[in-house]
C-alpha cells in the first residue's frame, strides 16, 4: 500500500521554497495560537482555513497540518511560564513545568517540552505511518451497515467522554443529526425543515457552523470574562537551562516511548482528547518513574511525559478521521471540514484517490514539529509576550475573521448568519456543558449515517443486515456498552459503596 | 440551578419537539432519520427539563451519572451585562455588514467596540480599524479575489 514515489513527490511539494515557507508560517502562526490562553489550534485552523481557499488540497493540509501540530508546543510555553496551560492539553504540563519556572528552572523545562514534543510527536505519526495500510484494508472490508454503526459509535463515544454529561452529549449529537436533515433528502430529494427559506434547501453548511460553534463561542466568553490572559510577574525565562532540558528528555528514551505509545493509543479513540493523555501519562510516569517523590513539584519528568502524549496524539487522532470520516477531536473536526471543503473524501476514498493528502498530512506535522521545536527552544522567553495581549484587542478580529471565512466559503450571506447563530449557541452549550463536539459530529455524519441506515434497508437483508455481518454487531455491542456501561458502573459502585 | 440553563434547555426542547413532530409530515424513509433522532433528543431534553424542576428526579439520575447535570458557572452582575452587550455588538456588527458590506462594517465594528465597548484610546481604535481593513482588502479581495458582500444598501 505504502506507495513510494508518491511520497517523495509530497515530500518534494513540502522541501522547496513555497512548502518551507507555507510550514513555516503554519507552524509560527500555529505556536501563537497555541501559547495565548483560550484560542487553540483549532482557532488557528479555522483562521487560516480562508487562506487555503486558492490552494491545493495538497499545499492546504500543509498549511493546517503545521499550525494544528505547533499550537500543542506553542500551548506548552505559558504552561510553564505562568501556570496557564495554552491549550487544555497542555494542562498536566502545569504540574511539574511551572513549578520548575519558579525554581529558575524554566529554560530547563522548556528545552524539555520542546524535545519531548517533537519525539513525542514523530513517534505517535510513525505508528499511524505503519497502521495506515492496515487501515485501509479494514475500511475496505467495511460496507452500509458497519459505516452506519461506525457513525453512532463514534458519536456515543464522544458523548460519553467530550465536555458536560453524557445526558448533554447524547442530546447534542441528537441536534446534530436533527439538524443534518435540514435540506434536500438525499434520496429522495423531498425538502426537509427548509420553512420556505431558499437558503436552507442545501442544508446546513457545516463549516460556518463550525466556526460558529468552536471560534466565536471561545471569542465570547474570552469578552465576557474580560480577565487579563495571566498574571505576568513572576514569570521569567531562562534560555541558559534549554540543553539541560533536551538532556534530561534523551536521557529518558523509554519514558517517552511508553508515554508517547499511550499517547498514540487514546488519540485513536475518539472523543477522548489529549487532556486526557496528558493525565495518564503524566500518572503513569509518576507510578513507574524511580525516585518520584519530586513529581509535582518540578520534576522534569513530568513535562516530558505530559509533553510526549500530547504530541503523540495527533497521530492517534489521524486514524479515525482519514479512515472512517469520525473526527476524534474538534481539530480532526476542523481537519474534516477542511477536507470536505477540498473535495476530498475520507474512508476508503482518500486511501485509493488522495493518498497524498494523506501523506502531506503525515509530512507536515513532522515538519511542524521540527520547525516549533527550534522555534520554540530559540524563542520561548519572547513567546511568553504573547500572553500579555489582552482579548480585548484580538477577540473582535477573530469574530470578524470567522465571518469573512464563512462567507468566502461560498460567497453565501446566508452562511454569515449560520455562523453567528451557531456560534451563540456555541457559547450557551459552553456555559451549561452542552457537548459542542457531540453536535457538530452530528451534523458532520447525520448524512452518512441516514444513506447507510437507508441503503441497508434497501438490500435483501433489510434490518438484520445491521446484525448479520460480523464488525457490525460488534459495533452494535460497543455502542450498547459505551452508552450504559458508564450508568450501571457508578450504579454499581454507589451502591457498594453505602453497602 | 440558574433560570437561565431551564430557560436554555426549555428553548432547546421546543425547538427538538417542533422538529420531530414535523417530521411526520415526510414521506416514506424520509421521516425515519428525522423522528428517531427528534424523538430520541426530545426525550432526553424533556428529562433534563424535568430534573430542572424536580431535586427529586436529579438526585435519582445521579444514581447513575456522577457528573453534576447542571455544573454551570455562577456569572456576576458585570459579566452578565458585558455577556448581554456582547451579544448585541456582534448582532449588530453582523447586520451592519449584512446592510453596509464588509469593507464598511469591519472598520465601523473595530473602531466603535474598541472605542465605546473596550474604552480603548482614539489612536489604538483608528489604527486597529485601518490595519484589520488593510489586511482583509489586500488578503481576500486582492491576493485570494474573494468578491466581498457589498451590502444591501450598496448593491
Amino acid at each position: 500500500m505504502f506507495d513510494l514515489d508518491l511520497f517523495l513527490k509530497t515530500l518534494g511539494i513540502m522541501l522547496n521554497l513555497r512548502g518551507i515557507l507555507i510550514l513555516l508560517s503554519g507552524t509560527v502562526i500555529g505556536m501563537i495560537f497555541g501559547a495565548i490562553p483560550g484560542l487553540s489550534g483549532v482557532t488557528a485552523m479555522v483562521v487560516l482555513i480562508p487562506m487555503t481557499f486558492s490552494m491545493d488540497p495538497v499545499t492546504a493540509m500543509l498549511l493546517l497540518g503545521a499550525a494544528y501540530g505547533a499550537a500543542t508546543y506553542g500551548g506548552a510555553v505559558p504552561a510553564i511560564l505562568i501556570n496557564t496551560p495554552g491549550e487544555p492539553p497542555n494542562a498536566a504540563t502545569v504540574l511539574d513545568g511551572f513549578p520548575m519556572s519558579q525554581q529558575g528552572k524554566s529554560g530547563t523545562a522548556l528545552g524539555a517540552a520542546a524535545t519531548a514534543s517533537t519525539l513525542g510527536g514523530f513517534l505517535g505519526l510513525i505508528v499511524t505511518f505503519c497502521f495506515i495500510p492496515v487501515m485501509a484494508k479494514f475500511v475496505m472490508a467495511f460496507s452500509y451497515p458497519e459505516f452506519f454503526m461506525m457513525t453512532f459509535f463514534g458519536l456515543s463515544i464522544i458523548a460519553i467522554l467530550g465536555e458536560g454529561t453524557l445526558l448533554k452529549g447524547l442530546a447534542a449529537g441528537g441536534l446534530g443529526i436533527l439538524l443534518s436533515c435540514v435540506g434536500y433528502d438525499p434520496m429522495t430529494s423531498e425538502l426537509r425543515y427548509t420553512f420556505g427559506i431558499q437558503y436552507l434547501w442545501d442544508g446546513i453548511e457545516v463549516v460556518p457552523a463550525l466556526f460558529g460553534l468552536l471560534a466565536i463561542g471561545e471569542v465570547m466568553d474570552l469578552l465576557v470574562k474580560k480577565k487579563p490572559i495571566a498574571d505576568h510577574k513572576r514569570s521569567k525565562a531562562e534560555n541558559s537551562g534549554v540543553w539541560s532540558g533536551i538532556k534530561a528528555t534523551l536521557k529518558q528514551p523509554f519514558l517517552v516511548i511508553r508515554c508517547s505509545s499511550i499517547g498514540t493509543i487514546i488519540g485513536a479513540i475518539p472523543g477522548v482528547g489529549g487532556t486526557v493523555a496528558g493525565f495518564i501519562s503524566y500518572m503513569h510516569a509518576k507510578q513507574t518513574c524511580r525516585n518520584n517523590e519530586n513529581f509535582g513539584n518540578g520534576d522534569v519528568r513530568g513535562v516530558i511525559a505530559s509533553e510526549a502524549a500530547n504530541d503523540a496524539k495527533e497521530g492517534g487522532a489521524l486514524l479515525p478521521t482519514l479512515a472512517f470520516g469520525i473526527p476524534g477531536s474538534a481539530g480532526m473536526a476542523v481537519f474534516l471540514g477542511a477536507l470536505t471543503l477540498h473535495g476530498i473524501d475520507t474512508g476508503q476514498d482518500i486511501f485509493l484517490v488522495n493518498m497524498d493528502v494523506v501523506y502531506m498530512l503525515l509530512i507536515s506535522l513532522l515538519g511542524c514539529h521540527i520547525v516549533a521545536a527550534m522555534i520554540g527552544l530559540s524563542l520561548a522567553d519572547k513567546m511568553a509576550l504573547l500572553t500579555k495581549i489582552r482579548p480585548v484587542l484580538f477577540a473582535p478580529i477573530l469574530f470578524l475573521v470567522c465571518l469573512i471565512g464563512s462567507f468566502a466559503l461560498r460567497n453565501s450571506i446566508g452562511d454569515v448568519m449560520v455562523t453567528l447563530i451557531f456560534g451563540l449557541l456555541g457559547y450557551e452549550m459552553r456555559k451549561f456543558g452542552f457537548s459542542r463536539i457531540a453536535l457538530i459530529l452530528g451534523l458532520l455524519l447525520g448524512n452518512m449515517a441516514e444513506l447507510s441506515f437507508r441503503q441497508t434497508l434497501m438490500t435483501e437483508a433489510g434490518v438484520m443486515g445491521f446484525f448479520t455481518r460480523p464488525i457490525s454487531v460488534i459495533l452494535f455491542i460497543l455502542i450498547l456498552l459505551s452508552v450504559f456501561l458508564p450508568f450501571f458502573q457508578t450504579y454499581w459502585r454507589r451502591r457498594k459503596n453505602e453497602e | 440551578m440558574k433560570n437561565e440553563e431551564k430557560i436554555f434547555m426549555l428553548l432547546l426542547l421546543a425547538i427538538v419537539l417542533l422538529m420531530a413532530l414535523s417530521g411526520f409530515r415526510y414521506s416514506g424513509g424520509s421521516k425515519i432519520l428525522p423522528l428517531v433522532s427528534g424523538v430520541f433528543s426530545a426525550l432526553l431534553m424533556g428529562f433534563m427539563v424535568l430534573m430542572s424542576f424536580s431535586p427529586k428526579v436529579t438526585a435519582w439520575y445521579q444514581k447513575f451519572e456522577k457528573k453534576d447535570i447542571f455544573s454551570a458557572e455562577p456569572m456576576t452582575d458585570q459579566e452578565k451585562k458585558r455577556e448581554r452587550s456582547v451579544v448585541f455588538w456582534f448582532v449588530g456588527c453582523t447586520a451592519a455588514i449584512y446592510l453596509f458590506g464588509f469593507m464598511v462594517g469591519i472598520p465601523l465594528f473595530i473602531f466603535l467596540f474598541l472605542k465605546l465597548w473596550a474604552k480603548e484610546s482614539w489612536t489604538l481604535s483608528i489604527g486597529l480599524a485601518l490595519a484589520v481593513s488593510i489586511v482583509v482588502y489586500v488578503a481576500f479581495v486582492y491576493l485570494l479575489r474573494v468578491p466581498l458582500h457589498s451590502g444591501l444598501l450598496f448593491a
